[in-house]
């Protein structure tokens, strides 16, 4: 039976494993997303959780505020932080990094895909969502953050 | 050497070890006692089975007898008549005294399941697995005591006769010397003693060896096949030099191959362990060719990561065959010894018998129903084991070692002759070629000549593509000439770059897959799939508005907790995260269908322009 898995690799000695150009481009997206939350988190108008008009037609203009209509302010800061802090790292090549950001990713697809369906949709935010989990599945991308799928049978 | 030349020399020279589990409650034993405790019947289509001779009548001779009841008619053996319940109560209730009192496991008569295939394999599989367990109710199959009493019949075989016998065959077929050994076992219990996939009366399985004949008459092994449920081809062999086939050396220093033979399957391997074998459902077979599509494109064609092997095991019901070899060993130099038998085209039983050699279950996936003997299948139709046993092992583009020097030179030859012959045409078509040049140079322009020069340049084109061809084949037939004399030149019979080359997919003993609290999720394995099929009734009866969500949720919790059981947690959230980026991009498309087309189209304009303007710039 074959066993899918990934399996975590000897870190790579430092300066031996050149990051390819999907990574930094990967990253780049990353922090663009995590900035536009930050920016969202800060200009939050009301303590109450609802948004002033300019936003709320900025919302749909900006990308990836997929969960701004399911969590608090501070909740939506801690995101964008740590979604900073994941693009640091992903530049890096820290493997926690990829983890972080497919888990991540995959919470803010599945809260976007709930949002549409509730006829909320966000799709620059989804459009986003999708080309990061396509960045962190190339086999390039996981090389390098030494995760791979070892085909075991 | 001379003896050596004799069947049963040859039989007894490899003939191998067979190491069985603890607890194997079947062995070899020889055909005509195996007869004498079973009755042979007739099933027509649509009528009752009909008793032809009953227990205790039969011989080799009754058996063979010719019978015709037309088209569509199986003969079959039945070993089992209804079993005597106080002899199988007897029969049981001595098994169950005898487990419990080795509780430390050095009986070589009982068998201790390992961890079970349920915690090895996937979630999906479990339930296929389970909806394949519920189709044996539906399904013709082997009645439930009918392994325990089995055995019972067996025991009184065993008090008739106690040999353990092989039937063995001695072929010569393209320079090889094929000694086939046959196994019959009165009883396949895989289903009902170790958890496998079905129980059968009879059975049958063969292993082969393949020897070259040197001038001085006497054999060298070279490879060997060892059955194995329904692999065929390359897969099956190995090199006699290969450390995967553990050899004995007996007194007189010739080796045997050693068999582990699976529990109650008696499938052969080359390796101690247990194997995870999978039952491909067919009716499956068109959902997994779309997922295999959808993967193979996923990997290879977009190129994202995912396993180079790419063919779907969802639709599998995975089961663990054990071989683990703690149990009994017969073969040379065991405490129990093989009795030969020869088999060949004039062996009366098993080449005019074409019936199932024990119960036909009427089992429509045929799982159930006895095997026919070594010389037909089911259908009556001859295995290919059988009628072409080097191309059952993928032997057949094989010569034995031995001749291989002398074929690879007359091949050269064959190539040299070719390459001549080549050189010639090739010779007299560049010259036809450039008197037709020259011809088209004197015609051109000449306006009364017009037609004759357009047909001068069309036979030019033609034969410039044909010398062209040529002089590919040339070309490449060079290439392989050399690349011959070179192998001519390095080749040795025992070259370890060449030992396992032609293995594709070779069947490993299974790993204990890494499991956190392994005993946690060996239970959490077993059930499951039964308290899910449990809450969907709840749901359906108290909370069917739930029902969807529900079953949702408890899917995704099972999954959770066992990927985590299986350290796996992030291959599952990277399926998770994909299969909802697919979901989104679909959305995408389906919103902005046309915005996407202008985009890519203006983008492609874009691009054109640009690569245009670098061309002129540059």
């Amino acid at each position: 039976m074959q066993v899918e898995r990934f399996e975590t690799q000897p870190a790579a000695e430092p300066g031996t494993y050149e990051r390819p150009r999907s990574v930094t481009v990967l990253a780049g997206l990353h922090l663009l997303q995590s900035l536009a939350l930050l920016v969202f988190g800060l200009f939050w108008m009301n303590d109450n959780g609802s948004w002033s008009e300019g936003l709320k037609t900025a919302e749909h203009m900006l990308p990836l505020v997929l969960f701004d209509n399911l969590i608090s302010r501070d909740l939506i800061l801690l995101l964008a932080g740590l979604g900073v802090l994941i693009a640091v790292a992903l530049i890096g090549l820290h493997p926690w990094a990829w983890r972080a950001a497919i888990t991540l990713q995959g919470l803010g697809l599945l809260a976007g895909i709930l949002a549409y369906v509730q006829d909320e949709p966000n799709y620059l935010g989804m459009l986003m969502g999708v080309l990061l989990v396509l960045y962190l599945n190339r086999r390039d991308v996981q090389e390098a953050f030494r995760v791979r799928k070892a085909a075991e049978r | 050497m001379k003896e050596l030349q004799s069947p049963n020399a040859i039989l007894r020279r490899f003939e191998p070890v067979i190491r069985y589990t603890r607890g194997e409650r079947f062995f070899p034993v020889a055909v005509e006692t195996y007869i004498k405790h079973c009755s042979l019947w007739v099933q027509r289509p649509d009528e009752p089975a009909e008793l032809l001779v009953p227990q205790g009548e039969l011989t080799l001779e009754e058996l063979t007898r010719p019978r015709n009841h037309g088209f569509g008619a199986v003969y079959f053996l039945k070993l089992i008549e209804p079993p005597d319940l106080i002899e199988l109560a007897k029969y049981s209730l001595n098994k169950a005294v005898k487990t419990l009192s080795n509780q430390d496991g050095d009986d070589e008569d009982v068998f201790r399941p390992g961890r079970g295939r349920l915690a090895r394999v996937g979630y999906m599989s479990r339930l296929i697995d389970a909806l394949f367990s519920f189709s044996l109710l539906l399904r013709g199959r082997v009645p439930g005591d009918t392994a325990a009493a089995a055995a019972v019949e067996y025991q009184r075989m065993r008090e008739d006769d106690d040999r353990f016998c092989y039937y063995g065959r001695v072929v010569r077929e393209n320079g090889w010397v094929v000694v086939q050994y046959w196994f019959f076992y009165p009883f396949n219990n895989w289903r009902s003693g170790f958890f496998g996939v079905n129980d059968h009366e009879g059975d049958w399985e063969m292993v082969t060896v393949y020897c070259s004949e040197q001038e001085d008459g006497s054999l060298t092994p070279e490879w060997v096949a060892y059955s194995s449920h329904e692999y065929s081809g390359d897969d099956l062999r190995r090199r006699w030099d290969d450390p995967e086939v553990e050899k004995v050396v007996d007194e007189h220093g010739c080796e045997h191959p050693v068999i582990y033979a699976g529990a109650g399957s008696h499938a052969s391997y080359f390796s101690a362990g247990e194997y995870l074998t999978e039952l491909q459902l067919t009716f499956l077979s068109p959902v997994t060719r779309i997922l295999d599509g959808i993967r193979s494109f996923w990997v290879k064609k977009l190129g994202f990561a995912g396993p180079e092997d790419v063919r779907s095991h969802v639709f599998c019901v995975p089961f663990v065959d054990y071989a683990r070899g703690d149990g009994v060993s017969i073969g040379p130099g065991q405490s129990r010894e093989w009795t030969p038998q020869v088999v060949d085209t004039q062996t009366d039983w098993a080449v005019n018998y074409r019936g199932l050699w024990g119960l036909y279950a009427r089992d429509p996936v045929a799982g159930e129903n006895a095997p026919a003997g070594p010389v037909y299948r089911r259908d009556g139709s001859v295995r290919r084991s059988w009628y072409d046993p080097l191309g059952w092992a993928g032997l057949d583009k094989l010569p034995p070692s031995c001749e291989v020097p002398d074929l690879v030179s007359e091949r050269i030859s064959h190539m040299r002759t070719e390459l001549s012959s080549l050189e010639a045409e090739i010779r007299e078509k560049s010259v036809q070629l450039q008197h037709l040049g020259l011809e088209t140079a004197a015609l051109q322009g000449e306006f009364h000549l017009e037609s004759a020069y357009h047909a001068t340049v069309a036979e030019i084109n033609a034969l410039s593509s044909e010398l062209g061809e040529l002089r590919r084949r040339h070309s490449e037939t060079t290439a392989k000439l050399k690349t011959l004399e070179r192998y001519r030149e390095n080749y040795h019979p025992w070259d370890s770059a060449f030992m396992r080359s032609h293995i594709r997919h070779p069947h490993q003993p299974s790993s204990d897959v890494d499991l956190r609290l392994a005993w946690l999720a060996e239970i959490f394995a077993a059930v499951n799939v039964g308290l899910m099929m449990i809450a969907v009734v709840l749901l359906a009866v108290f909370a069917r508005q739930y029902l969807v969500v529900g079953l949702a949720a408890m899917v995704g919790l099972i999954l959770l907790v066992e990927a985590s059981f299986r350290r796996q947690l992030f291959r599952l959230i990277n399926s998770f995260a994909t299969g909802l980026a697919v979901v989104s991009a679909l959305i995408l498309i389906f919103e902005f269908f046309w915005e996407i087309v202008v985009a890519l189209v203006f983008a492609a304009a874009l691009y054109i322009t640009w690569e245009n303007i670098r061309e002129i710039r540059s």
